[in-house]
C-alpha cells in the first residue's frame, strides 16, 4: 500500500459508509404488528392478573344488591351478629355460596402467588 | 466530523414527539408509529454501530423499539425522546452481547468482502482492504467505545451532548473516544495504512 491516510478521515470514512445502509422497507410494518400484538396481549394479562379482584367485587357489589332489594332472601344480612351466627351454622344457601366463592378466591390467589413464583424463579 | 460536530439541544423534546408520546400514554399505540418511522434509521445505526453483525440488525431495533413502548407510559419528558431511545437501545444491544457471552467479538475478517484483486483498480482495491480491516478493529473495540465513536463521528454530536444523551460523565465520553481513538491509530498505524505521529 502506498497511500496513507488521516486517522479522523479514516474512522469518519468508516462510520458514514458502514452505518448509513438503509432500513428495510417493511420495518415499521412489522415492528408495529409486534407492538400491537404486545398491546392486545397485555390488555390480556392485565385482565388475567386481576381477575380475581373483579370476581371480588362482583360478588360484594351482588350480595349487597340482593340483600338490599330482597331482605327475605338473605334475612341474615339484616345485622351482623345474625349473619355471623349464619356463618357458624350454615344454614343459608346464600351464606353457602358467598363460602365457596370466597373458597375459590382464595384458591385462585393461592395459584396465582405460585405461577408467580415460579416465573420470577 | 469532530471539527464540524453542531451544537444540538439534547434538554428539548421536540413538540410533536411530546404529542405523539402523551397520545400513546394515553391508550393510543396506532401513534406509536410516528416514532418508529422517524427514529427508525437512527435506531438501525445504533444497533449497527454497537452489535456490528448485519442479521441482527432488525430483530434489535424492532426489540429495542418494543422495549420503547414498554417503557413509554415512564417516559417524562425530561431529556429528549431521542436521547431516552439511544439508552434503551444501547441496553438491548448490550444484553445480546451477553447473551452471546462476548462483549468482545473476534477479530476474524470476511475475506469474502474483499473484492478480486485481479479486476478492481487498485485503489478501489486499496480503500476496501482498509474498510474491511476497519471492521475488524471496530469489533476488537468495546461496545461502549463503538457507541460513542458513533455518536461523535456519524451523528456529529459534541462531547458535552454525548454525554447527555448516553448518561455517563463528560471526562468519561473524552477519555473513552480518546482511547478508542488510541486503539485505532495503533493498530492502523502497524498495518502502515497512517503515518506515525499521525493524531488529531
Amino acid at each position: 500500500m502506498t497511500k496513507k491516510y488521516d486517522l479522523e478521515k479514516v474512522i469518519g470514512d468508516y462510520h458514514k459508509e458502514s452505518l448509513s445502509r438503509s432500513v428495510p422497507n417493511d420495518f415499521s410494518e412489522k415492528t408495529m404488528d409486534r407492538i400491537n400484538r404486545e398491546f392486545s396481549s397485555r390488555s390480556v394479562i392485565w385482565l388475567n392478573d386481576n381477575l380475581w379482584v373483579l370476581i371480588m367485587i362482583i360478588s360484594v357489589l351482588g350480595v349487597i344488591i340482593v340483600s338490599s332489594y330482597k331482605r327475605d332472601l338473605l334475612p341474615e344480612s339484616n345485622s351482623i351478629n345474625q349473619l355471623l351466627a349464619s356463618i357458624k351454622a350454615r344454614e343459608s344457601y346464600w351464606v353457602r355460596m358467598c363460602s365457596f366463592g370466597l373458597t375459590g378466591i382464595f384458591y385462585y390467589l393461592l395459584q396465582m402467588l405460585h405461577n408467580r413464583l415460579v416465573k420470577t424463579a | 466530523m469532530s471539527d464540524n460536530a453542531i451544537t444540538i439541544n439534547v434538554h428539548k423534546i421536540p413538540d410533536e414527539d411530546l404529542i405523539v408520546i402523551r397520545r400513546i400514554q394515553n391508550g393510543d399505540p396506532s401513534s406509536f408509529e410516528f416514532l418508529v418511522e422517524k427514529y427508525k434509521s437512527f435506531v438501525f445505526n445504533v444497533v449497527r454501530s454497537v452489535i456490528i453483525d448485519p442479521s441482527l440488525e432488525e430483530d434489535l431495533a424492532q426489540e429495542s423499539f418494543l422495549a420503547a413502548f414498554r417503557g413509554i407510559k415512564n417516559f417524562r419528558g425530561e431529556s429528549q425522546f431521542k436521547s431516552w431511545l439511544y439508552r434503551i437501545t444501547y441496553n438491548v444491544c448490550l444484553n445480546q452481547l451477553r447473551k452471546k457471552k462476548a462483549g468482545h467479538f473476534t477479530t476474524e475478517i470476511d475475506l469474502s468482502e474483499l473484492p478480486d484483486k485481479s479486476i478492481e483498480p487498485s485503489f478501489k482495491y486499496e480503500e476496501n482492504e482498509l474498510k474491511t480491516l476497519m471492521m475488524s478493529i471496530m469489533k476488537t473495540l468495546p461496545p461502549r467505545y463503538r457507541s460513542l465513536l458513533h455518536l461523535h463521528y456519524y451523528e456529529g454530536l459534541r462531547y458535552e451532548d454525548i454525554s447527555e444523551y448516553a448518561k455517563i460523565p463528560l471526562g468519561t465520553v473524552k477519555s473513552h473516544i480518546h482511547r478508542a481513538k488510541e486503539i485505532l491509530k495503533n493498530k492502523l498505524e502497524k498495518e502502515g495504512w497512517i503515518q506515525r505521529g499521525d493524531e488529531k
